[in-house]
C-alpha cells in the first residue's frame, strides 16, 4: 500500500534526489542521541548521530536551550570512546553548541587530558576548543600549556595554539600579551603556516607600540619569512610603517626596496599584495609605480580569471590617480573587454574610460555599445557613472557621449539602471551648458514610454525648472501636456505643477497654459484638481496677461529649505487648535550622520534624488525641556543645540557632559551627570561657572539638581545671558559642587548627614560654530548663484603643516560647524587638491555658503581659498574671521 | 584594511543552491535567513558562469566572493572588498582539492552528503574563526582522514604518507582515464 505513495514520480528522478538526510527530523534525531549514553559505545553509530545533528544545525536548524544543554551533556560522555574519528566529531560538535560557562567546567578536564595528551592531533584539536569556549579564569590554568604548545616542534599542534591566541586577544588581551618569548620564537619556525600564524599573533600584540612594529618590520624584511602567507602580513605591515613614518622628504621612502624586491617573489599573492602595496603608497611617484604596474600588466593576460580580476581592479584604482601610469596597459585592457567574466570586462571599461583621452572617445563608445547588451543592470550603473566623469572631464565630447546615454535610455533596463541613466544626463545638463537642450529633449521622450513614476515625476519636475530658461520652452509643453492624458495621477499633478511653473516663468506661453490648466479643472483626480485651481489662481488666470509677481515665484520655485524630517515631526507634535501651524516653527538644524555610515570615498553625487533625510532631530526635545523650566521660558525661540561635550575623562567617579543651547540673547548650559559609584547619593548638584575669559556673558539663573543617585543620570542648569544676536565667544571653567551622602549598599538606604564636596571639571568653550546651524542645500549651484556676488568675500589663507588634505578639510569643517554638501567633505586618497562645498545658517538667520578650495603647498603645508556669500556682507566678514583667528 | 587576512564565509552548495555545508566566520550575516539570502545571491549571481577549470571571481555588496564547481556541487570563499583576492583563490583550492581527495574523486552532492562528517571536519581544518589554518589540500585531508591513522603516530609523519597515497591514487586514476 505504501510503495505507490512514495513512488509519485519515475524511478530515475528519486534516485537522484536521494540524500543520506532525507526526511531528517529533529525530534527524532535527538531521540537518537540517546545512544551516548549507552555503556557500550558504538562509535561509528554515535558519530553518524553526530553528523546528523551537525547537519541540522549546518541547514539552520536551532535547539533550544533546553535541547542544547540536554545534547552536550550527551555529546560529553563520548569522551570514553578512544575512537579517533569520534572525538573528532566531539570537538566540532561542541565548537557548534557554544556550552555556557557552568557547561564548560563540565569538558574542562576532559579537554585538558587531551591537551596533554601524546597524540598530536589530539593536543592541537582541544587547543582550539578549549580556547573557543573558555573564559578568562579557566585560561590561567591552561596558559602554561598553551605556552608550551606555541613552541611544540608539531606545526599543527604550535598553529592550534597560535590561531586561539589570536582569537584570545580580543578577549584576555592582558593574558595573551605574557606569551611574546614564545611567540616570537615561533616566528623564526621552519613551518610556513606557523611562522605566518606567529607574525600575525605577534603584530596584534605590539600594534599599539610604534616603535616595537617598526623593529619588527626592520628586522623581518633582512628577510627570514619564507611562508608566502607570512610575506603577505609583511607588505601590510611595512606598507602602516611607510604610512606612518609620513615625512616623505626628498630621498627615497623606506622600505620601498623591500616592497620592489617583492614584486618578484615566487608566489602570486606576494608579488601581488606588494604591487598593490605600491599603489596604495601616500603620495606614489610614477618611477616608484612603473615596477608594480609593469606585473599588474603581466597579470592581466593571465590564465586564471583571479588574477585577472585583482589586476585589473587594482589598476582600476590607480587610473583614478595616475591615469597617465595606467595608460601603457590600454591594449590588455581592451582585450579584457570581451572577457568571460563580466566583473573584470567591466572593471576594464571603466578604466579605459577613466585613462583615455579624448580622441579615443568615439571609438571606446563603439566598444563599449556592443558590450552593453549582454552584462547585468549593476555592471551597467557603473559604466554610466564612468560616463558620467568622462563626459564631465571632456566637455567638447557631450554630444556622443549624450547620444550614448539617450540609446541605452531607451534600452529594456530595471529601475536603479534608469535612475543612475536619469540622474547622469541631469548631472550633465547642470554642468555642461551647452549639453542642455539636447539632454532635456532626451528626457522628453524617455517620460513618453516611462514605466517609473517616480522617474516621470522627477524629471517634469526637473524640467519645470531647467525648461522655461531654454531659448525654446515652448517644445516641451507637448511632452508635459501629454503626461496629463496619458498617466497615472501621480505623474498628471507633477506635470500640472511642471506647466504652471512654464506659465510663470515665460509671460509669452501663460495664455495657452491657462487653457490646458483650466483643462485639468475635470480630472478625475482631487489632487489634480486642486493643483490646477491652485496654480490658475495664484498666476492670475483670470485671462489677463500680467508679470508673476515675485512671492507668487517664490511659492512655486522656492526650495524648502527645512529637513523634511524635521517638518514630519514637527507636523506630528502639532496639536489642531486656534493657532495655525507655522512652518517658521520647525527646527532646521540637520543632525550630522556619523561618518561610518556614509558610503567610502567615491561616493556619486546625488542626482535627482533629495537630500539624505536625517535621523529624527533631538532639536524638538532639547526645545521642550528648557521651555518647561520657567527659569529659562522666556529666553525666546532655541536657535541651536550643540551635540553633547565630555566635561570628564571616561571611567571616572562621576561622568558629566554639557549641552550648550543658544538662544539670541542666552545661553544655557545643560550639564548631564551621572553617579558611577553605588556608595554615594550626591545632593543639591550644581555646576560653578567661572566665567572671567568670557566677557560678554554674566550669568542670570541657574537651576541645581536636588539629588542624583547611583546610575541614573540627571541635569543641571546654568544660563547666561549675553549681547542680543552678537555671537560672542568665550572660555567657561566648571566647578561640580555637591553634597555627598553615604549609602548602604545592602539596603540601598543613604545617611542623614552628608559633606560638601566639590569635583574638577574640564573647561567648555562657546565657540563660533555654536552659532552656526547645519542647514544642507540641495542644488549647491543654483543656491550659489543665487545669492548677491556682492556680498561675496574672498581671501586665501595658509593653513600651515597638516597631516593630509583630509585632516585639513575636517578641520576647517569642524571649525565652521557648517553642513558639507554633495558630499563633498571627503577627499579622495592621494589628491593633491580639493573642493569642499560647505552651507549653513549663521544667528539672525543669515544663510551662509562657503566655497573651500583646498591645494597642497609642498609635501605638507596646506594653502585654503575661502569664498563666502551669505545674505549679509558682515555675517561673510565674521565668517572671514572665525577662520582667520581659528 | 584588516592586517591579517580574513574570511567571512566558506559556502559549499549544490546546483540548485541548497546547502550542502556552510560555515560562516563573520557576524555580517547574524540570522539564518540574512545568511539563506546571501548564498541565494551568490548562487544566483554565479549559476550561469563557467568555473570548472580554473576558479572564477565576482564582487558583490562589497564582499569579494572566489569560486569554482565540480559536479553538481558549488564551492564559495567570501572575503571583505579589501582582501587580497589571490589570498582568498588558495583558501578556495585548498577547500577544493582537499574534498576532492576525501570524496576519492567522486565529487558529486551524494558522496559529499553520504561523507559530511570528512566534509566537516575539512571546514573545521581549513579556517578557525576567520584565520586561514592551513591551505595545502594534502595536508588539509590528511588531517581529516584520521580513520586509517594510528594514534599513536606522530601528525607529521602521518600526513606524509598521506599524502603519497592519495598522490598514488591521482596518477593512477589519471593513468585510466
Amino acid at each position: 500500500m505504501a510503495q505507490p505513495l512514495v513512488k509519485k514520480d519515475d524511478d530515475r528522478d528519486d534516485e537522484a534526489d536521494y540524500s543520506p538526510f532525507m526526511g531528517i527530523e529533529k525530534g527524532a534525531v535527538l531521540q537518537e542521541a540517546r545512544v551516548f549514553n549507552d555503556p557500550q559505545l558504538d562509535p561509528r553509530r554515535c558519530s553518524q548521530v553526530i553528523t546528523k545533528l551537525l547537519y541540522l544545525l549546518n541547514q539552520g536548524e536551532t535547539f533550544t536551550k533546553v535541547e542544547a544543554t540536554e545534547v552536550f551533556f550527551a555529546v560529553t560522555k563520548l569522551f570514553q570512546s578512544k575512537d579517533i574519528g569520534l572525538r573528532r566529531m566531539v570537538y566540532v560538535m561542541i565548537k557548534e553548541l557554544s556550552p555556557s560557562a557552568d557547561e564548560v567546567i563540565i569538558v574542562t578536564s576532559s579537554l585538558m587530558k587531551d591537551m596533554t595528551s601524546k597524540t598530536d592531533m589530539y593536543r592541537a584539536n582541544a587547543i582550539r576548543v578549549l580556547c573557543r569556549i573558555t573564559d578568562g579564569t579557566l585560561l590561567t590554568q591552561i596558559e602554561r600549556y598553551l605556552k608550551q604548545a606555541i613552541v611544540d616542534k608539531n606545526p599543527v599542534v604550535a598553529s592550534a595554539a597560535l590561531v586561539s591566541g589570536i582569537h584570545l586577544l580580543q578577549t584576555n588581551p592582558e593574558i595573551v600579551k605574557r606569551w611574546s618569548n614564545e611567540v616570537q620564537e615561533a616566528v623564526q619556525s621552519r613551518a610556513a603556516l606557523v611562522q605566518f600564524h606567529a607574525l600575525a599573533l605577534l603584530h596584534q600584540i605590539r600594534q599599539n607600540d610604534r616603535l616595537a612594529v617598526n623593529k619588527l618590520v626592520s628586522s623581518l624584511t633582512k628577510g627570514s619569512v619564507r611562508s608566502p602567507l607570512a610575506q603577505c602580513l609583511l607588505i601590510r605591515y611595512t606598507s602602516q610603517v611607510i604610512r606612518e613614518s609620513a615625512n616623505t622628504q626628498a630621498g627615497d621612502r623606506p622600505f620601498y626596496d623591500f616592497l620592489e624586491g617583492c614584486l618578484r617573489h615566487k608566489a602570486e599573492m606576494v608579488i601581488f599584495e606588494a604591487a598593490r602595496a605600491i599603489t596604495e603608497l601616500n603620495g606614489v611617484t610614477s618611477r616608484e609605480l612603473t615596477p608594480a604596474i609593469t606585473v599588474l600588466q603581466l597579470f592581466l593576460s593571465s590564465s586564471k580569471p583571479v588574477l585577472r580580476f585583482a589586476a585589473v581592479r587594482t589598476l582600476n584604482k590607480v587610473a583614478m590617480t595616475h591615469p597617465m601610469a595606467v595608460t601603457n596597459c590600454n591594449i590588455d585592457m581592451e582585450s579584457l573587454i570581451s572577457d568571460q567574466n563580466r566583473s573584470i570586462a567591466t572593471l576594464a571599461i571603466t578604466t579605459l574610460l577613466k585613462t583615455g583621452n579624448e580622441s579615443s572617445v568615439d571609438r571606446l563608445m563603439k566598444q563599449i555599445t556592443n558590450f552593453m547588451s549582454d552584462i547585468a543592470d549593476e555592471f551597467k550603473i557603473v559604466v554610466v557613472d564612468a560616463i558620467r566623469s568622462l563626459c564631465l572631464k571632456f566637455p567638447l565630447k557631450h554630444r556622443s557621449l549624450m547620444n550614448f546615454l539617450s540609446n541605452i535610455l531607451r534600452e529594456e533596463g530595471g529601475f536603479e539602471y534608469k535612475k543612475a541613466i536619469v540622474d547622469s544626463i541631469v548631472i550633465l545638463i547642470r554642468d555642461i551648458p551647452e549639453a542642455k537642450e539636447s539632454g532635456l529633449l532626451h528626457l522628453c521622450e524617455f517620460i513618453e514610454d516611462c514605466e517609473f513614476t517616480y522617474l516621470s515625476t522627477q524629471i517634469l519636475h526637473f524640467l519645470g525648472i531647467e525648461g522655461p530658461k531654454t531659448s525654446d520652452p515652448n517644445k516641451y509643453i507637448r511632452y508635459i501636456y501629454n503626461r496629463v492624458h496619458l498617466e497615472n495621477a501621480t505623474v498628471r499633478a507633477a506635470a500640472v505643477s511642471t506647466l504652471a511653473k512654464f506659465g510663470a516663468m515665460v509671460d509669452t506661453l501663460k495664455p495657452r497654459i491657462f487653457v490646458l490648466l483650466r483643462r485639468c479643472l475635470f480630472d478625475n483626480d482631487d489632487e489634480v484638481r486642486d493643483r490646477a485651481t491652485l496654480y490658475l489662481n495664484t498666476l492670475g488666470g483670470d485671462g489677463t496677461v500680467v508679470q508673476t509677481g515675485d512671492d507668487v515665484k517664490e511659492f512655486l520655485f522656492g526650495s524648502l529649505d527645512i529637513p523634511l524630517v524635521n517638518l514630519e515631526n514637527s507636523l506630528k507634535n502639532y496639536e489642531p487648535s486656534e493657532e495655525s501651524f507655522d512652518i517658521n516653527s520647525v527646527p532646521r538644524e540637520v543632525k550630522t550622520q556619523p561618518l561610518a555610515e556614509k558610503k567610502a570615498p567615491g561616493k556619486k553625487p546625488t542626482g535627482l534624488g533629495a537630500p539624505p533625510a536625517g535621523p529624527p532631530s533631538t532639536v524638538d526635545a532639547y526645545d521642550k525641556l528648557l521651555s518647561s523650566i520657567p527659569e529659562f521660558a522666556n529666553f525666546g525661540k532655541l536657535f541651536k543645540s550643540s551635540a553633547p561635550v565630555e566635561l570628564t575623562e571616561a571611567e571616572t567617579e562621576y561622568a558629566v557632559n554639557v549641552v550648550k543651547h543658544i538662544f539670541d540673547g542666552h545661553v544655557v548650559f545643560q550639564y548631564n551627570c551621572t553617579n558611577t559609584i553605588p556608595e554615594q547619593l550626591l545632593e543639591n548638584v550644581i555646576v560653578i561657572v567661572d566665567a572671567s575669559e568670557a566677557e560678554e556673558f554674566s550669568e542670570v539663573a541657574s537651576k541645581p539638581l536636588r539629588s542624583l543617585p547611583y546610575d541614573s543620570p540627571g541635569q543641571t542648569f546654568v544660563a547666561f545671558e549675553k549681547p542680543e544676536g552678537i555671537p560672542a565667544v568665550g572660555k567657561f571653567s566648571n566647578m561640580l559642587r555637591f553634597i555627598v551622602k553615604e549609602v548602604d549598599p545592602s539596603t540601598g538606604e543613604a545617611e542623614d548627614d552628608g559633606v560638601e564636596d566639590e569635583y574638577q571639571l574640564e573647561e567648555l568653550e562657546v565657540v563660533a560654530a555654536d552659532y552656526m546651524l547645519k542647514v544642507g542645500v540641495s542644488n549647491f549651484r543654483n543656491a550659489w548663484e543665487s545669492m548677491d556676488a556682492d556680498c561675496e568675500r574672498v581671501d586665501e589663507y595658509g593653513l600651515g603643516p597638516r597631516e593630509s588634505l583630509a585632516e585639513a578639510v575636517n578641520a576647517v569643517i569642524d571649525l565652521l560647524g557648517m553642513q558639507p554638501c554633495e558630499g563633498t567633505e571627503v577627499v579622495p586618497n592621494n589628491s593633491r587638491s580639493h573642493t569642499c562645498l560647505l552651507s549653513g545658517v549663521y544667528i539672525g538667520n543669515v544663510k551662509v555658503l562657503v566655497r573651500l578650495q583646498f591645494g597642497l603647498d609642498g609635501p605638507k603645508d596646506v594653502a585654503m581659498k575661502l569664498a563666502v556669500r551669505s545674505e549679509d556682507e558682515a555675517v561673510s566678514d565674521a565668517i572671514h574671521e572665525i577662520v582667520a583667528s581659528g | 584594511m584588516e592586517l591579517c587576512p580574513s574570511i567571512k564565509n566558506i559556502l559549499l552548495l549544490d546546483s540548485e543552491g541548497k546547502r550542502v555545508a556552510v560555515k560562516y566566520y563573520s557576524d555580517d550575516w547574524p540570522t539564518n535567513s540574512a545568511k539563506e539570502a546571501f548564498e541565494r545571491a551568490v548562487f544566483t549571481k554565479t549559476q550561469k558562469t563557467n568555473a570548472r577549470t580554473e576558479a572564477e571571481i565576482t564582487m558583490f555588496d562589497n564582499y569579494i566572493v572566489v569560486y569554482k564547481f565540480v559536479q553538481d556541487l558549488h564551492f564559495f570563499v567570501t572575503g571583505g572588498e579589501d582582501e587580497n583576492e589571490i589570498i582568498l583563490s588558495t583558501v578556495l583550492q585548498g577547500f577544493f582539492d582537499a574534498v576532492g581527495l576525501l570524496l576519492r574523486g567522486n565529487e558529486d552532492k551524494n558522496e559529499a552528503l553520504e561523507n559530511l562528517d570528512l566534509i566537516l571536519l575539512c571546514l573545521d581544518e581549513v579556517v578557525d574563526g576567520g584565520v586561514i589554518l592551513e591551505t595545502d589540500a594534502n595536508v588539509i585531508a590528511g588531517k581529516v582522514d584520521s580513520h586509517n591513522m594510528d594514534a599513536g603516530a606522530p601528525l607529521s609523519e602521518q600526513t606524509i604518507t598521506q599524502a603519497l597515497a592519495t598522490a598514488r591514487e591521482h596518477l593512477t586514476r589519471s593513468l585510466l582515464q
